[in-house]
């Protein structure tokens, strides 16, 4: 396991962790905050935190879980933080993006959408659809049970759906 | 959009998430008017799902990792500097204080200074010592009363003797002989009386009447005395101490 190995004193352990986990991670955070750059700041931030805090990882729940769930909470914090920043340039980005080089066969519409909803509802959706997490472990990945995050995952697309099919 | 029932919000959920083309053609033909509500998610959880892929493309190669000191927020940053200043101001401010306090020449002032000297009276060198005085008649004492002038008149023994006349005769008769004033209270009662004194006051003798007809008399003060029923029903009236020695009495047990 890299994870004991790191706890062991293997600090090259953990650069194995960042490179398995690096995209998922990032996936979560560019879900939630609608900006790559920022994104890939916060995934810094994550495995920072991940890596002066791993002995607080009491081994009930996967590592995976254990990390999406400190990737949701850190992404969330960060967007609201950033969150009329985030806005403005995630706008620009998704105008820029749809250049040649870079075919971008998105629907315009789920991305404005996505702008709009908030970040704790982005992160659910991100879990579910982009990342297909289990309810199970989109409830351990945001401190909560099956039930719960069902029902919040229900209420978020609900929000979803309502400003999309508003959205021209 | 119609109220659409929560089993089949939840059935066309799944449908649009899971994909099953035949399933959702079924769930087509048995519920018609869903058909467009069922596409249109369909397409939403599409849309939602291809969203991830060419935006959310990590970067190529992956940044190395180098843990980042911890993130303080620009008030727990500028804490120590704001401190310091504060504490500077606070240092410039006390010895500017201190300077200026020793070095003005005023004279401090102390607690026998602001002790306020006695006024003393002091003649005015233009006024005479003595004023001329003024043929002025001496201001008499405001009207007091004497207690000894005004009962001197029926402090004086006399002699009375009535046969058969009312009580309020009697007192009247009292009255004129003794050169004093006596007031017969409401509700006095008014028998036929006989009295023979000799030698007695007319308080001696209104309290002996007083005894034998249930009265009190009471010395006003102002050459006069009142003379009440004896006894109230409250039983509260204390006799007046300068006619003394006659105690209320309570009519008809």
């Amino acid at each position: 396991m890299l994870v004991e190995r790191f706890l062991g004193g293997d600090t090259r352990a953990f650069e194995d962790l960042y490179s398995k986990y690096y995209e998922k991670v990032f996936a979560i955070a560019r879900g939630v905050l609608m900006d790559s750059d920022e994104a890939a700041d916060a995934v810094q931030e994550i495995f920072t935190l991940v890596y002066r805090h791993l002995g607080r990882f009491d081994k009930r729940s996967r590592f995976s879980t254990w990390l999406f769930r400190v990737a949701v909470n850190r992404s969330i914090q960060e967007a609201r933080r950033t969150r009329y920043r985030s806005r403005t340039v995630a706008l620009t980005e998704a105008i820029t993006k749809a250049t040649p080089e870079e075919p971008d066969t998105s629907d315009p519409r789920v991305q404005a959408t996505m702008i709009k909803l908030a970040p704790a509802d982005r992160a659910l959706l991100v879990l579910f659809y982009w990342e297909e997490l289990s309810l199970q472990d989109i409830g351990d990945s945001i401190g909560c049970g099956v039930n719960a995050a069902k029902t919040r995952l229900y209420r978020a697309r609900e929000r979803f759906r309502v400003i999309y099919e508003a959205t021209p | 959009m119609k109220r659409i029932a929560p089993e089949l919000d939840g059935l066309m959920w799944t449908l649009a998430e899971g994909g099953n083309d035949r399933a959702i053609d079924e769930f087509g033909a048995r519920h018609p008017e869903l058909r467009s509500e069922l596409i249109h998610r369909i397409n939403m959880v599409k849309g939602l799902r291809s969203a991830k892929s060419p935006t959310v493309e990590a970067p190529k190669p992956i940044p190395r990792f180098v843990p980042r000191e911890p993130r303080v927020s620009p008030i727990q940053s500028k804490g120590p500097t704001l401190l310091v200043g504060g504490l500077v101001l606070a240092a410039i401010a006390a010895a500017t204080f201190t300077v200026i306090t020793f070095m003005t020449p005023e004279k401090r002032l102390h607690k026998e200074d602001l002790q306020i000297p006695p006024i003393r009276a002091q003649q005015p060198a233009n006024v005479p010592s003595q004023l001329p005085k003024a043929d002025v008649p001496p201001v008499s004492e405001p009207d007091t009363i004497v207690k000894g002038n005004q009962s001197e008149a029926f402090q004086k023994p006399t002699s009375l003797r009535v046969d058969s006349a009312p009580l309020l005769t009697v007192l009247d008769m009292m009255s004129d002989i003794c050169g004093t004033k006596i007031v017969a209270a409401p509700g006095m009662q008014n028998p036929n009386i006989s009295v023979d004194y000799e030698g007695m006051t007319a308080m001696d003798m209104l309290r002996d009447l007083g005894k034998r007809y249930l009265f009190t008399p009471l010395d006003q003060h102002d050459g006069s005395i009142l003379v009440v029923p004896a006894v109230d029903s409250s039983g509260t009236s204390q006799p007046n101490d300068q006619v003394g020695g006659i105690r209320s009495q309570k009519i008809g047990g």
